[in-house]
């Protein structure tokens, strides 16, 4: 604002508040005033035509439950969708926590299965879980995995998967984007920058391979250990002796990986 | 007055009934309204009279009491304000619009001048306009606003200064 602009303005603003200022003093009718000053020395007042409304009606009452309800569209907005079962193979059971269901019981392990929890696969089963759009996860035989609900739309956009033993395999998909997927054994922590790769744990120690994209493998319980980042075609296997290398990806881990994309990819598509 | 003796409220009444029924009118622009809330304002008094304290002056008690009712007024459903301007037509009110100089163009003038100003002193927002009218219509102080109005001293002056700036815009050219 210039000088000029600014005095005018000043000018303005003293010609608005002397007019203000300069408005009459209304006064109220005699018979009105008097009414009103017999019924206030007598305290006898006459039906009141204006009523406060009452506390329900006003706008601060509403405020704390029109934030309630925003608050709870918030949340149902975020969510992320569920995890859907996309199939079960083999011969055993999957315990959901401490519920337990056989392979053909698809309808009620997905109902177990909706936002995660624990996940145990017995006897030679292996399961495959989607949430559309976003990721696919398979567990093979004598899995045992804590595995998160798929990441919000908006908010905890994060997947987390705790191994404690066998082999676990991911695709992401197009709405997975800006997500972190993280998966943990007692050996590794493998933070995925790519689309696709498998997480073993077995009694030798655990191996991170990378069929496509990159992910980050630190070391659990090395002070000095950096995390590494694993290219696509390559694998990192951490013994339990925290010894580490990187190695090309063994052909039978492309192959399920791919075998799992495939099963996958019309969920993931969605 | 706390005994309820009606000497007493009766003086009460005739010393502070102008100021209510002023700035009720300032607030809500139209007699019928300014009327209601005097009504309501004096019921509410006669009812908590023996929490007035008498060694304090009451009237910033008053001011707070009227601007609490106008707020009510003007949020219930019944009284929705159609924010038209004020009604100088009304006897009462036009009588006390005059330019003194016994001059009926001049008044005219003034008549016109005075509709404008509470035009669009209605069309604020209800916190802008009452801070203008306790300001400039009632001549309390930024620190009195602020207490009648329960916030911070120096939000009422900022409350203050938007409020004439907005006046400002809706006046340009037309004073």
């Amino acid at each position: 604002m210039s000088e000029r602009e600014r005095e005018e303005m000043t000018a303005s603003l003293h010609a608005v508040r002397e007019a203000v200022r300069a408005r009459s003093h209304p006064r109220p009718e005699p018979a009105f005033r008097a009414r009103l000053r017999e019924e206030f020395r007598t305290g006898r007042f006459s039906p009141r035509r204006f009523r406060p409304a009452p506390w329900i009606q006003r706008p601060q009452a509403w405020l704390p439950l029109a934030a309630g309800v925003l608050l709870a569209a918030g949340l149902v907005a975020d969510r992320g969708p569920d995890w859907q079962v996309i199939g079960a193979h083999g011969d055993g059971r999957v315990l959901v926590g401490e519920a337990s269901f056989g392979a053909g019981d698809v309808p009620a392990l997905a109902a177990a299965l909706r936002r995660g929890g624990r996940i145990r696969t017995q006897g030679s089963l292996t399961l495959e879980l989607a949430a559309s759009g976003v990721a696919a996860a398979s567990f093979g035989p004598d899995c045992d995995v804590r595995l998160s609900a798929p990441p919000g739309r908006f908010l905890g956009r994060r997947l987390t998967c705790d191994l404690a033993g066998g082999d676990a395999y991911f695709t992401t998909g197009r709405d997975f984007r800006g997500a972190a997927l993280e998966v943990t054994t007692p050996d590794v922590r493998a933070r995925a920058l790519g689309t696709s790769f498998a997480v073993l744990r077995h009694a030798s120690g655990s191996c991170v391979c990378v069929m496509e994209g990159r992910v980050r493998v630190a070391t659990i319980g090395d002070p000095a250990g950096e995390a590494v980042e694993v290219p696509q075609g390559m694998r990192r296997v951490v013994g339990t002796d925290r010894s580490g290398e990187t190695l090309p990806i063994l052909d039978d881990s492309v192959h399920r990986l791919h075998e799992q994309r495939a099963a996958a990819l019309g969920w993931l598509e969605r | 007055m706390r005994a309820r003796d009606p000497e007493a409220l009766a003086g009460f009444y005739d010393r502070y009934a102008e100021l209510v029924y002023g700035l009720a009118w300032r607030l809500l622009g139209e007699r019928a309204r300014a009327e209601d809330a005097t009504s309501e304002v004096f019921l509410k008094v006669h009812r908590a009279i023996e929490r007035l304290d008498p060694t304090r002056d009451p009237a910033p008690w008053l001011v707070t009491i009227t601007t609490n009712v106008c707020r009510d007024l003007w949020r219930s459903g019944a009284y929705r304000m159609s924010r038209r301007a004020a009604d100088v037509d009304d006897p009462a009110v036009a009588a006390t619009i005059s330019s003194g100089r016994n001059d009926p163009e001049q008044d005219a003038i003034a008549t016109e001048r005075e509709r404008l100003v509470q035009a669009a002193l209605l069309e604020l927002p209800e916190p802008l306009r009452t801070s203008i009218v306790l300001h400039d219509y009632q001549g309390y102080d930024h620190r009195q606003v602020a207490e009648v109005l329960h916030i911070a001293h120096d939000a009422a002056r900022k409350r203050y200064s938007r409020a004439l700036a907005a006046l400002e815009r809706k006046l340009r050219g037309r004073l």
